[in-house]
C-alpha cells in the first residue's frame, strides 16, 4: 500500500493544496445558438496525461482548441500556470498542439517542419539544429529528415507531427485524436510509446479522443463529455468501476442496467426492487431515500454462474442462454431473464470451447456480489 | 447467350484506347500544328500582289523539277529592325507590369473569397465572372467613357475638387494598364481562388500554434502553397496580354506600341502577310519560354512525390 | 440558299397553285460596304424593284475588306473599296470581275472627269464604278478654337494642326489625325507648299520633321474615333473625311449640348478620294451585283444616299435631285475655285507604301 503522501504526489487532484497547472474556469463556447462547450470547469495538474473523452460533437475538440487559442471562449477564463491566457492569441501561448490531421506543411521537409516553431522563436541556428536532431532521434525518424510529408506513411507522419509539437519543449501539449488516423495494430503500439514519452519528458498532456480503450490505457484521468458538458472526471479505474451516471456507465465498456427503486437501506447497502426479479442488494456510496428511482449497473465480467440458486437469494437471476459470442480469451453470453430482459455475462474461457459447459438454450442461474456494481441515481 | 469472343473484346478495348489517346493528338494536330505550319509557311514566303498575297513556297517548274524558295528576310527584318524589338519589349513590359498588378489586386480578392463564409462564395464568384456576360469590346468601350477628358472619372474628380483641369488618362499607357488589368483580373482570381480553397486551414492553425504571427504565416505557408495558383494565373494573364491588340488600340495613345498592334498593321495596312507571320512566330517562340518554365516548376513541385 | 428556295417553291406550289412560282424571289445579293454608307430605303428599294434579297455586312476600314479579298472566297458579290490605293492594287492583283456594261444602263450619267481619273488605275473603266467621293479636311469646333487662339484666328488652314505653335495651343482641347500616312503626309506637304504627292526624300524628311514637331500635341491617330469625340466636344480639331465630320456635326446637333462642328477644306489644298463599287472575281452571284450597280446608277437612288450620308456622288443626273442643303454646301460640292485646290493622291508601289507605313508606325510611337 502506498502511503498517503505518495498517493498524493501520484494523484495531485486528491490533494487540496496542490496547484493545478491548467485551470479551466466556467468556460462556455457558443456557435450561433448552439452551446459547443457549456460551463465547463476543470483542473489539470503538472505531469498529467489527461483525456477528454466523448462521442463526436460532444465539445471535446472545441475545448481543446480553446486551450490552444484557436477559438476564444464566449464566457469563462483559462489559466495556464497561474496566468490568465483567455485572450492570448495562439501564437503567443506556451502550449503546442498535435493536430488530428497532423497538419504537416506539405512544402517543407520533415526537418523543416520540426524546425518551424524554433525559427519563430528566433533560436540560433546551431541550437536549432541540435534540437531538431534531438527530436528526430527521440521519435526515431532521423532517416526521414529530408523527405516531404507526402512521401511518408501514416505512422511516420504521426511521428513527425509529434516531433514538431514537442520541438519547442512545451510544458503543455494538446493532442487532438493523436492516434485516430492509425490502423489498429500501430495504434496499440503507439499508445505505450506515447505514455513512455510523456513520462520521460514530464510534459502535461491533454488529449482528445473518442476511443475509450485508448483513453483507459493512457490517461491518468479522463473527463467524459456529452453535449458540451463534463459528465464525470476521474481515473480510468473509477470511471470504469464507479460511473456516476448512466451515460458514463454506458459509454465505457458494456454494462447491465436494471431500473428500479430503493425499498430498504441496510448500513451502506441498499435494497433495490427491479422488474427482472427479486430485490438486488448493492453497496451505495451515498445515503439514499426510500422510493428513489435508481439503476443498478453491473458489468458483464462481474457476473458469475451461480452454483446454489435459492428462491430467496439476492443478486441472483435465472434465465436461458440465447446468444454466445466467442472472442477467444473470453466469451460473451446473452441470457434472457425474468421479464424478458437480456443480461450480458462475460466468462473467461478457462477450458477450450468445445468442452465448455454452457450452450445455447441452456437454463442457467447467474449472480453477482453487492460490491460488484453501482447504484446510479440519474 | 454465349459470352462475346475474347478476341473481339480485346480488339474493342484496344480500339477505344486508341481513340482515347488519338483524340487529343488529333485535336492538337488539327487546331494547333496545322495552323502553325500554315503560318510558318507564309512566314517563309515573299509578299506578292496576288491572291493569296504571298508567293508559293514550292513550285513545279518543269517536268520533275521542283523549286523551293525559302525567304528568311522576314525574320531578318524583324530581328534587325529595332521597331519590332522595341514593340516586343514594350509588350513584355506591359505584360509584366499588368501581371504584377493583377496579382497584387487579384490575390487579396481571391483570398477574401476563398475565406468568406461558404454561402457567400458563389455570389462573390458570380460578381467576378458577371462582366464576362457582356461583350469584351463593349466593356473596353465603357472605359473610354470613364477615362476621357470629360468622362466620368474626370468629372467626379473635378466635382470633388481634387483637380481643376481634366487629367489626360485616355490614350496614354496608363489607360492601357487600367484596361488590361480590368479585363484580365478574373483570369488571375479564378485559378488563385481554386488553389486557395484547397488550402487546409489547419495548416495556418498549426503555424499559429507554433508561434507564427498571421502575416508571417501567410508568407511562409499560404504564399508558398498557393504558388501553383500564382503561376497559373500569371500565365493566363501574361500570355494573352503580350499579344493584346484591342485594348492598346482603343485606350492607348500613339506611344503604346505593342506587338499586337504592329502585327495588325503589318497584316492589314501593309498587306505583308509573310512579315506578319514571321512576327507571330517569333512572338510564339517568346511565349513558349515562360510556358516551359512554368511546366518545369510544376514538375519540380510534383516530381518529388512518389 | 438552294434548299430554301426549292422548299419554298414546293410549298407555294401546293398551297397556291394559281400563282406562278417563276420569280427571282429567293435570289440573294451579299454586299460588303462601309458602315452608314447607304440610305435608309436603298436596300428595300432595290429589293422591291428587282426581287433580289440584299444582305449587307459592314466594315470600317479598307484594310479589313482588303484582307478578306486577298484571302479569297469572301462570299461577297459587291464591295466598296476606296479607289486609291486599294482598288488600284486589287485590279493589279486581278481580284475583280470585268463589268458587263450591257447590264449597266446609265453609266453615261457619271461625271466624265471622275471616270477619266479612275481610268488611270482601271484602264477603260473595266472594273470600277464610282459610288461616292469626298475630301479629307478638318473637322473643327469653332468655339473652342477661338477660345484658344482668339476670335480672328484663321480656320481654313492646315496650320491648325501643322503649325507647332498653334498646335501647342490647341493640344489641350484636343487634336486628332487620321491613322493613315498617305493622308497625313500629303496634307503636311500641302501645308509646306510642296507637291502633296512628292516622293522626294527631302520633301518627305521635311514633312516627317513637321509631324514630329506637332506629335506631342496630338491626342491620337485614329481613322474613326474622332467622329464621336468631335460630337462630344472632346476634340477641337480633327483631320477627317468630309462625310464623317458631317455625321459628327449632326450627332452634335442631336445631342443638343451646344457643340457646333464645321468641316473645312484647307486653303492649302486637300486630298480627294473616291469610293467605288467592284465585283470580286469569286462572287457567288455577279448578276445580282450588276443589278445593284445598275440600281445605284439611277439618279434618284444615289441622290437619296448623298442626302443621308453627306458625300457627293459622281452621277451628274442626280445633282438636281439633291437636297438644297447638300447641293449648295461648298464643303460637299466644292465650288470650282476650291475644286482646283483638291488633289488626287498618286499611285505608289507596294514597296513605297510599306516603307511609308513603317516610317509612320515609328513616327507615331515616337521611336
Amino acid at each position: 500500500m502506498a502511503t498517503l503522501a505518495e498517493r498524493r504526489s501520484l494523484e495531485p487532484w486528491q490533494d487540496p493544496k496542490a496547484v493545478p497547472y491548467l485551470r479551466i474556469d466556467r468556460v462556455t463556447k457558443k456557435f450561433g445558438d448552439v452551446y459547443a462547450v457549456d460551463d465547463v470547469s476543470l483542473e489539470i495538474f503538472q505531469g498529467e496525461f489527461f483525456s477528454l473523452l466523448g462521442s463526436s460533437g460532444c465539445g471535446k475538440s472545441t475545448l481543446l482548441r480553446m486551450l490552444a487559442g484557436l477559438e476564444y471562449p464566449s464566457a469563462g477564463r483559462i489559466y495556464i500556470d497561474g496566468v490568465d491566457v483567455t485572450d492570448v492569441p495562439a501564437y503567443s501561448r506556451p502550449v503546442n498542439m498535435m493536430f488530428q490531421s497532423y497538419a504537416l506543411f506539405p512544402h517543407m521537409s520533415v526537418e523543416q517542419n520540426v524546425e518551424f516553431g524554433l525559427k519563430q522563436d528566433r533560436m540560433p541556428r546551431r541550437e536549432r539544429g541540435e534540437r531538431v536532431g534531438e527530436m528526430l532521434d527521440l521519435l526515431k525518424i532521423t532517416e526521414l529528415r529530408k523527405r516531404r510529408p507526402d512521401q511518408l506513411s501514416g505512422g511516420q507522419r504521426q511521428r513527425v507531427a509529434l516531433a514538431r509539437s514537442l520541438a519547442k519543449h512545451p510544458k503543455l501539449l494538446l493532442l487532438d485524436e493523436p492516434l485516430g488516423a492509425l490502423d489498429k495494430r500501430l495504434r496499440e503500439n503507439t499508445q505505450f510509446e506515447l505514455v513512455n514519452l510523456q513520462e520521460r519528458l514530464g510534459i502535461t498532456f491533454v488529449t482528445v479522443t473518442h476511443d475509450q480503450e485508448e483513453a483507459m490505457t493512457m490517461s491518468t484521468r479522463i473527463a467524459v463529455m456529452d453535449a458540451g458538458q463534463i459528465m464525470q472526471v476521474d481515473t480510468p479505474t473509477a470511471i470504469y468501476e464507479f460511473p456516476t451516471c448512466r451515460l458514463v456507465a454506458e459509454f465505457i465498456g458494456s454494462i447491465n442496467l436494471f431500473e428500479g427503486k430503493v425499498v430498504a437501506t441496510e448500513g451502506n447497502q441498499v435494497l433495490v426492487e427491479t422488474r427482472v426479479g427479486r430485490p438486488m442488494r448493492m453497496r451505495a456510496f451515498h445515503p439514499m431515500v426510500l422510493g428513489t428511482p435508481v439503476t443498478v449497473a453491473v458489468r458483464p465480467e462481474k457476473m458469475r454462474l451461480c452454483a446454489d440458486f435459492r428462491d430467496d437469494g439476492v443478486n441472483q437471476l435465472k434465465g436461458r442462454v440465447e446468444d454466445i459470442a466467442y472472442l477467444g480469451d473470453v466469451s460473451i453470453y446473452r441470457i434472457r431473464v425474468g421479464d424478458g430482459a437480456l443480461v450480458e455475462m462475460t466468462l473467461t474461457n478457462v477450458q477450450p470451447r468445445t468442452e465448455q459447459a454452457l450452450t445455447w438454450e441452456q437454463e442457467v442461474a447467474i449472480e453477482w456480489s453487492p460490491t460488484s456494481g453501482v447504484v446510479l441515481t440519474e | 447467350m454465349p459470352a462475346p469472343l475474347p478476341s473481339a473484346s480485346v480488339r474493342h478495348r484496344r480500339m477505344s484506347r486508341l481513340v482515347n489517346i488519338g483524340i487529343p493528338y488529333l485535336w492538337l494536330g488539327l487546331f494547333f500544328l496545322l495552323p502553325f505550319a500554315i503560318v510558318l509557311q507564309i512566314s517563309l514566303a515573299e509578299p506578292a500582289l496576288a491572291q493569296p498575297p504571298y508567293t508559293a513556297l514550292w513550285q513545279w517548274v518543269d517536268e520533275g523539277l521542283l523549286r523551293i524558295e525559302i525567304n528568311l528576310r522576314n525574320f531578318m527584318m524583324v530581328a534587325q529592325d529595332d521597331l519590332y524589338l522595341s514593340a516586343l519589349l514594350n509588350s513584355l513590359q506591359v505584360a509584366v507590369i499588368c501581371t504584377l498588378l493583377c496579382l497584387l489586386l487579384g490575390y487579396p480578392m481571391a483570398y477574401a473569397i476563398a475565406t468568406a463564409p461558404e454561402r457567400w462564395r458563389i455570389t462573390l464568384l458570380m460578381l467576378i465572372v458577371l462582366p464576362f456576360w457582356t461583350s469584351f469590346l463593349i466593356r473596353v468601350y465603357a472605359w473610354i467613357g470613364i477615362l476621357k477628358p470629360n468622362g466620368l472619372l474626370n468629372d467626379a474628380l473635378i466635382w470633388l475638387g481634387l483637380i481643376d483641369t481634366p487629367l489626360a488618362i485616355l490614350h496614354t499607357q496608363t489607360a492601357v494598364y487600367i484596361g488590361v488589368v480590368y479585363s484580365y483580373l478574373p483570369f488571375m482570381i479564378l485559378p488563385l481562388y481554386a488553389n486557395l480553397t484547397r488550402l487546409d486551414p489547419s495548416l495556418l492553425e498549426a503555424a499559429a500554434d507554433l508561434g507564427c504571427r498571421p502575416m508571417r504565416a501567410f508568407l511562409r505557408v499560404t504564399l508558398p502553397l498557393s504558388m501553383a495558383g500564382i503561376v497559373a494565373g500569371s500565365m493566363l494573364v501574361f500570355i494573352p496580354v503580350v499579344g493584346e491588340f484591342v485594348i492598346p488600340d482603343l485606350l492607348g495613345g500613339p506611344e503604346s506600341l505593342m506587338v499586337g498592334k504592329l502585327l495588325w498593321s503589318e497584316f492589314f495596312s501593309n498587306k505583308d502577310w509573310p512579315l506578319a507571320s514571321a512576327l507571330a512566330i517569333l512572338l510564339l517562340a517568346l511565349l513558349v519560354v515562360p510556358f516551359v518554365m512554368m511546366q518545369r516548376l510544376q514538375q519540380r513541385m510534383e516530381g518529388s512525390r512518389p | 440558299m438552294q434548299r430554301t428556295s426549292t422548299a419554298f417553291l414546293f410549298v407555294s406550289a401546293l398551297a397556291v397553285p394559281m400563282i406562278s412560282p417563276v420569280t427571282l424571289a429567293d435570289e440573294t445579293l451579299h454586299l460588303y460596304n462601309w458602315s452608314d454608307y447607304v440610305a435608309e430605303d436603298t436596300l428595300s428599294g432595290f429589293e422591291s424593284e428587282t426581287g433580289i434579297k440584299p444582305r449587307l455586312d459592314v466594315y470600317d476600314s479598307n484594310e479589313v475588306l482588303e484582307a478578306k479579298l486577298f484571302a479569297g472566297s469572301s462570299g461577297y458579290d459587291l464591295v466598296f473599296p476606296t479607289a486609291r490605293p486599294f482598288a488600284a492594287r486589287h485590279i493589279k492583283a486581278d481580284l475583280y470581275l470585268p463589268l458587263d456594261t450591257s447590264k449597266l444602263p446609265g453609266l453615261d450619267r457619271l461625271d466624265p472627269a471622275i471616270m477619266s481619273q479612275l481610268a488611270n488605275i482601271d484602264p477603260d473603266n473595266a472594273h470600277l464604278v464610282p459610288y461616292m467621293w469626298g475630301t479629307s479636311g478638318l473637322g473643327i469646333n469653332r468655339d473652342k478654337i477661338q477660345a484658344a487662339l482668339g476670335e480672328t484666328a484663321d480656320l481654313d488652314t492646315w496650320a491648325l494642326v501643322f503649325d507647332p505653335e498653334t498646335a501647342s495651343k490647341l493640344g489641350d482641347c484636343g487634336i486628332s489625325l487620321l491613322d493613315d500616312p498617305t493622308e497625313v503626309y500629303s496634307a503636311a506637304l500641302a501645308y509646306l507648299g510642296k507637291d502633296p504627292n512628292s516622293l522626294d526624300k527631302d520633301d518627305l524628311d521635311a514633312a516627317s520633321a513637321l509631324i514630329k514637331a506637332i506629335h506631342p500635341h496630338v491626342r491620337y491617330f485614329h481613322s474613326s474615333q474622332y467622329m464621336s469625340d468631335l460630337a462630344n466636344g472632346d476634340l477641337c480639331v480633327a483631320m477627317g473625311y468630309s462625310g464623317d465630320v458631317f455625321q459628327a456635326q449632326s450627332r452634335a446637333e442631336e445631342a443638343g449640348k451646344g457643340v457646333v462642328i464645321d468641316y473645312v477644306i484647307p486653303r492649302e489644298g486637300a486630298a480627294v478620294w473616291t469610293d467605288v463599287m467592284a465585283i470580286p472575281k469569286d462572287a457567288p452571284n455577279p448578276a445580282a451585283a450588276h443589278a445593284f450597280i445598275a440600281y445605284m446608277l439611277q439618279p434618284a437612288a444615289i441622290a437619296a444616299v448623298s442626302n443621308e450620308v453627306y458625300y457627293a456622288n459622281p452621277n451628274l443626273a442626280a445633282t438636281p435631285l439633291l437636297d438644297d442643303a447638300v447641293r449648295e454646301d461648298p464643303a460637299i460640292y466644292p465650288p470650282t475655285e476650291v475644286k482646283e485646290r483638291l488633289f488626287v493622291p498618286s499611285e505608289r508601289s507596294d514597296r513605297e507604301i510599306r516603307d511609308l507605313n513603317r516610317l509612320w508606325t515609328r513616327l507615331k510611337a515616337n521611336r
